[in-house]
């Protein structure tokens, strides 16, 4: 029974920090396309098993505190950049895909960061998503099993976890990709800057009220924000002009 | 000396890669975030309770990207922002190319 609830708890606990990993791999490869994003992935998660096997249970003692600082204001002023401009275009040209449009002109802003050839961008986000969630997970595994001494179930339980959520998210891909660019980025950007925002100053050593629940309610924050800013763009939009009203 | 011109290609690269990546175009935007996240390191080590500094600054960042954007597209009908007059290039040799 204790072993079960071990097994349970590590799977429940992981499950967690895997929904994020998978939110974040999967809003990248959407709108950045999948090649890099899961080279990204696939990188992040062989460093982590470097990680994880070459410290073992000495990764209990890795300052997370610093790595969460730097890597939540990094989210932080990477994700802005999406919302913002997300919000932008929806106040401009609605939520869904311009009538015939292909949608590319709805990556312009990510198409213009984009390096000719192999896309970096894409390849760090997702390798920093992966590692990141991945060390919670391993910090997860490493706490829980260290009390109990059963590292074997813990290691169980996580992988469960990584097994069941990460194909639930890769099958949810199709339905994904049909969402217009800018409605995920508007709401990938809502969740890197809710993340950025919980772990940058988590790290900075912040006592965040309700704990880990602190992060709905970051989400719920920043959305409401998102959405009165949009009525409000919406609401003083100046008219397009008129080829006759065009200054010449 | 062919090393450290491909080294500092690669580098140029890589702060250009960085800078596109973190900041984009919204230097104003980042530096409120930064110094939200620094006040709120301040206040932290003040023993304020702090947790709603970062999310005021970052509010305060988003609120000031859309108004300018606004005013620009108010303005010009483009959101894209006016392009810099192009730099002198530092590597060219004018009187080479004639």
């Amino acid at each position: 029974m204790h072993t079960l609830f071990l097994i349970l708890t590590v799977f429940l606990a992981a499950a967690v920090e895997v929904v994020e990993m998978v939110t974040i791999v999967v809003g990248v490869g959407v709108t950045r396309g999948w090649r890099a994003t899961m080279a990204g992935a696939g990188s992040g998660l062989l460093v982590l098993a470097v990680i994880i096997g070459g410290l073992g249970t000495a990764l209990q003692y890795v300052p997370i505190g610093v790595l969460r600082a730097v890597v939540g204001a990094l989210l932080l002023l990477f994700g802005l950049q999406w919302l913002r401009k997300a919000v932008f275009r929806i106040s401009q040209t609605g939520w869904t895909k311009p009538p015939g449009g292909s949608g590319a002109e709805e990556d312009e802003d990510l198409e213009g960061a984009r390096m000719p050839g192999f896309d970096w961008t894409a390849f760090a986000l997702s390798f920093k998503g992966v590692v990141l969630e991945g060390l919670e997970v391993a910090f997860v595994v490493v706490a829980f099993s260290a009390a109990t001494k059963k590292l074997a179930l813990g290691i169980i339980g996580a992988a469960a976890a990584f097994v069941i959520v990460g194909t639930a998210g890769v099958f949810a891909r199709r339905y994904v990709e049909g969402i217009p660019a800018k409605a995920l980025k508007f709401a990938v950007g809502i969740l890197l800057v809710s993340f950025g925002t919980f772990w940058g100053a988590e790290g900075l050593g912040v006592e965040w009220p309700l704990g880990d629940v602190a992060i709905l309610v970051l989400i719920s924050v920043y959305l409401l924000v998102a959405w009165a800013a949009l009525a409000l763009l919406r609401a003083t939009r100046p008219a397009p002009a008129s080829p006759q009203e065009r200054p010449r | 000396m062919m090393f450290l011109a491909l080294s500092y290609r690669y580098l140029k690269r890589f702060v250009v890669f960085w800078k596109e990546f973190l900041i984009g175009d919204d230097w104003w935007g980042a530096g409120i975030v930064l110094v939200g996240l620094g006040l709120t390191y301040l206040a932290v080590h003040e023993n304020v309770a702090a947790w709603w500094v970062p999310i005021v600054f970052v509010i305060a960042s988003l609120a000031q990207n859309l108004v300018r954007a606004h005013r620009r597209v108010a303005r010009t009908g483009s959101e894209a922002q006016p392009a810099a007059p192009p730099k002198p290039s530092g590597d060219a040799d004018p009187g080479r190319r004639r």
